[in-house]
């Protein structure tokens, strides 16, 4: 099959017009192919994760199904496929047999924005951004449908919790995407990632093109230092609480909630629960990288850039980007409820607000944002150092928690 | 009908069908929760709908706002409820005869609106190349008096009343200042204007021609470059959709941020207001 045949993906207009029975079929063929690369890319980073985890705590992790057991994924899913289908007596039988469906399809829905190459993407969108936003929300619904279908107490909790999480975590992660938006001026992923080609830090000159050395210099994260250095962070550690992954797993706390709402799944149906996990990290992963990383943009500018060389940089970044989650899950304790909203309310909203309003000013006027950015470095800097020098210092106490009346089981 | 506009007609009919499946499951389940999960159905028909006309953004922020906002907010409300399924619900009690009464009147007036309203069908502008040196191009559309932000587009005028718009995306240099488009009209009455070309920004130049009072009957419209030697006048060529192209994302937030900045404005704060009265409905009383 040719490649460029791919690349030619039509228009609805073109559809309308146009032979529609080879758009057809280039549409059938992307999410094909785009449907078997979540569920490999899934099973790969299970065996990563399991992998990782092993190593982090001196263990080999699997290692019996090939060679230092790297084909385990493969074992894994043919269990999972053979496995049988429990559906427990207590269940609403349709919602439980429908809500995985809805999860995937809201993941696998957000797949097919995101900017592949530098002029391509599955499904070319002007409100790219938005709509990925919009479709992998809907999640929010299968996990709540999942949760109370299952007639279980701990699906039930789990559920609220990670439906409340979601909807609260959505507040730090608009407005950083927001303050982004003000610098690029598009919603469109494509346009937003050919945006970095050009431009130096602080908007100092928006035109620059540098050496190929130096291309890297034009990435959103650098462009007004440190207020995108910080609303990167805070994007990325929202964006775990999305994803329901450790330090923020509180919906499925196993030493609480035994699995959260995928508690009563089994089989086939409780896979379409962890593909939608890894999907969504990749998703999370890849909207950092089109918004901060420059895409599918090499760091090098020309050298080693275009076709499957954008590619390569796109799964590459991202990829590091659900590295470093896999890695912070083996690292990290778990938040407590209360901290976790505290977390977001307090601290990620704030720091969102700021980088929205200094972006804005930085993109109004260079000379804010050099004179911003540098009264933010010497202030960090400031205290960073008392953090580091402070000697004997005492952790904040801890809220206290007022025990409920009978005790909890 | 060609193949590609067959396919078209069967995903908007299966999002219809599953629209109204899911609006009648919504009315008739006596199971609330699972009438909350229909909802999911019908919104997302709704979005469908909203994309099938073209409107990007209206599609987008349905599924923002009413999926991943209100209807998650819905099922809270239902699930956090002590023993919600065990209620007797409205819809199977008495109120038939008042339910039946509201229903006809809604009925009804739907009925008259789609009976009664003069539907304009939308038509894509015609984007021509005029022959000059270097070539141009053209986009011609007509809109209606009342879609005064660009949002809406119809290309029947409606009691004679209408803006005709060129839009010239790319004017060579020599020819931006003073150019102008000379459009011609043909119908039961005929004009022929030039229309000086203005400056729209990062969009090119636009020039508006308002047209009013025209007796009725059918008009066709054609433009070419005025002062253009020989003149060149727009031949036939494949129409472009050119709105569809730009989007409309950003016809709505240059008109929320300025035609309507004012309304937008006291909505947020009416908003705002909302929030910190819910707050403080909500808040515990703490005794000193």
């Amino acid at each position: 099959m040719r490649l460029d045949l791919l690349l030619q993906i039509p228009t609805w207009e073109q559809l309308r017009n146009g032979p529609w029975v080879e758009a057809a079929a280039a549409i059938a063929i992307v999410g094909f192919v785009l449907a078997n690369l979540i569920a490999v890319y899934a099973g790969i980073s299970t065996l990563l994760e399991r992998k990782i985890a092993g190593h982090m705590q001196s263990r080999v992790g699997p290692y019996q199904v090939g060679p230092h057991g790297s084909l385990q994924w493969l074992a894994d899913a043919l269990k999972l496929l053979f496995k049988e289908d429990v559906i427990p007596r207590d269940t609403d039988k349709l919602l439980f047999r429908m809500a995985p469906y809805v999860v995937f399809a809201g993941s696998f829905a957000a797949w097919c924005a995101l900017p592949f190459m530098v002029d391509w993407a599955p499904a070319f969108m002007n409100i790219g951004i938005l709509y990925i936003l919009a479709i992998s929300g809907t999640a929010v619904v299968g996990i709540l449908m999942a949760g109370w279908s299952s007639g279980s107490k701990w699906s039930l909790f789990g559920a609220m919790r990670s439906a409340a999480q979601i909807v609260s975590y959505e507040v730090p992660i608009g407005l950083v995407l927001l303050g982004m938006l003000l610098m690029y001026g598009t919603l469109d992923m494509n346009a937003i990632a050919k945006a970095q080609t050009q431009g130096l830090p602080f908007a100092l000159n928006p035109e620059w093109r540098g050496p190929w050395y130096l291309a890297w210099a034009s990435w959103g994260v650098f462009r007004h230092m440190p207020f995108t250095v910080i609303a990167f962070l805070v994007y990325y550690t929202a964006a775990l609480a999305e994803t329901n992954r450790t330090p923020f797993d509180i919906p499925e706390a196993e030493s609480e909630l035994v699995a959260g709402y995928h508690t009563e799944y089994s089989g086939m149906r409780f896979s379409f629960f962890f593909l939608s996990e890894y999907a969504n990290m990749f998703v999370v992963s890849a909207i950092a990288t089109t918004f901060f990383l420059g895409g599918p943009l090499s760091p090098l500018g020309p050298v080693m850039s275009g076709g499957l060389f954008d590619v390569f940089w796109f799964l590459g970044k991202a990829f590091l980007l659900v590295f470093v989650m896999i890695w912070l899950r083996w690292t990290l304790p778990r938040y407590r409820v209360d901290q976790l909203m505290d977390l977001c309310w307090k601290r990620l909203t704030p720091l969102g607000f700021i980088c929205l309003f200094a972006i804005g000013l930085g993109e109004h006027d260079m000379r804010v944002s050099v004179a911003l950015g540098a009264v933010t470095f010497v202030f960090i800097a400031v205290v960073l150092s008392k953090e580091i020098f402070a000697s004997g210092k005492t952790h904040p106490p801890l809220p206290k928690v007022k025990p409920e009346a009978g005790g909890g089981p | 009908m060609s193949w590609g506009e067959i396919v078209l007609n069967v995903v908007f009919y299966a999002f219809a069908v599953a629209g109204i499946a899911g609006a009648l499951a919504v009315a008739v389940s006596k199971n609330i929760v699972r009438s909350a999960f229909a909802l999911l159905t019908v919104l997302f028909s709704a979005a469908s709908f909203y994309a099938f006309m073209r409107a990007d953004f209206i599609f987008a922020a349905q599924i923002l706002i009413y999926v991943g906002g209100i209807l998650v907010l819905i099922i809270f409300a239902i699930m956090l409820t002590h023993r919600i399924t065990n209620v007797r619900l409205s819809n199977e009690s008495a109120h038939s005869w008042g339910a039946f009464f509201a229903c006809f009147c809604v009925a009804f007036a739907l009925i008259l609106i789609v009976a009664t309203y003069r539907w304009s069908r939308v038509e894509k502008p015609m984007v021509a190349v005029v022959a000059s040196q270097p070539p141009v191009r053209l986009a011609l559309a007509m809109y209606q008096a009342d879609g005064t932000t660009g949002v809406t587009r119809g290309g029947r005028m409606i009691d004679g009343h209408g803006v005709l718009v060129v839009d010239a995306p790319d004017l060579p240099g020599r020819m931006r200042t003073g150019a102008a488009a000379r459009i011609r009209i043909e119908g039961p009455q005929t004009i022929l204007r030039d229309v000086p070309f203005e400056p729209r920004g990062p969009e090119g130049h636009r020039a508006r021609l308002e047209l009013s009072g025209l007796p009725a009957g059918k008009y066709r419209w054609s433009v070419a470059l005025a002062g253009e030697e020989p003149e060149a006048i727009t031949p036939e060529v494949p129409a472009v959709d050119f709105v569809a192209e730009r989007g409309l994302t950003k016809a709505i937030g240059w008109a929320l941020m300025g035609r309507y900045l004012l309304p937008f404005e006291a909505v947020s704060v009416l908003l705002l207001a909302a929030l910190i009265g819910a707050a403080f409905l909500a808040r515990k009383e703490v005794k000193a």
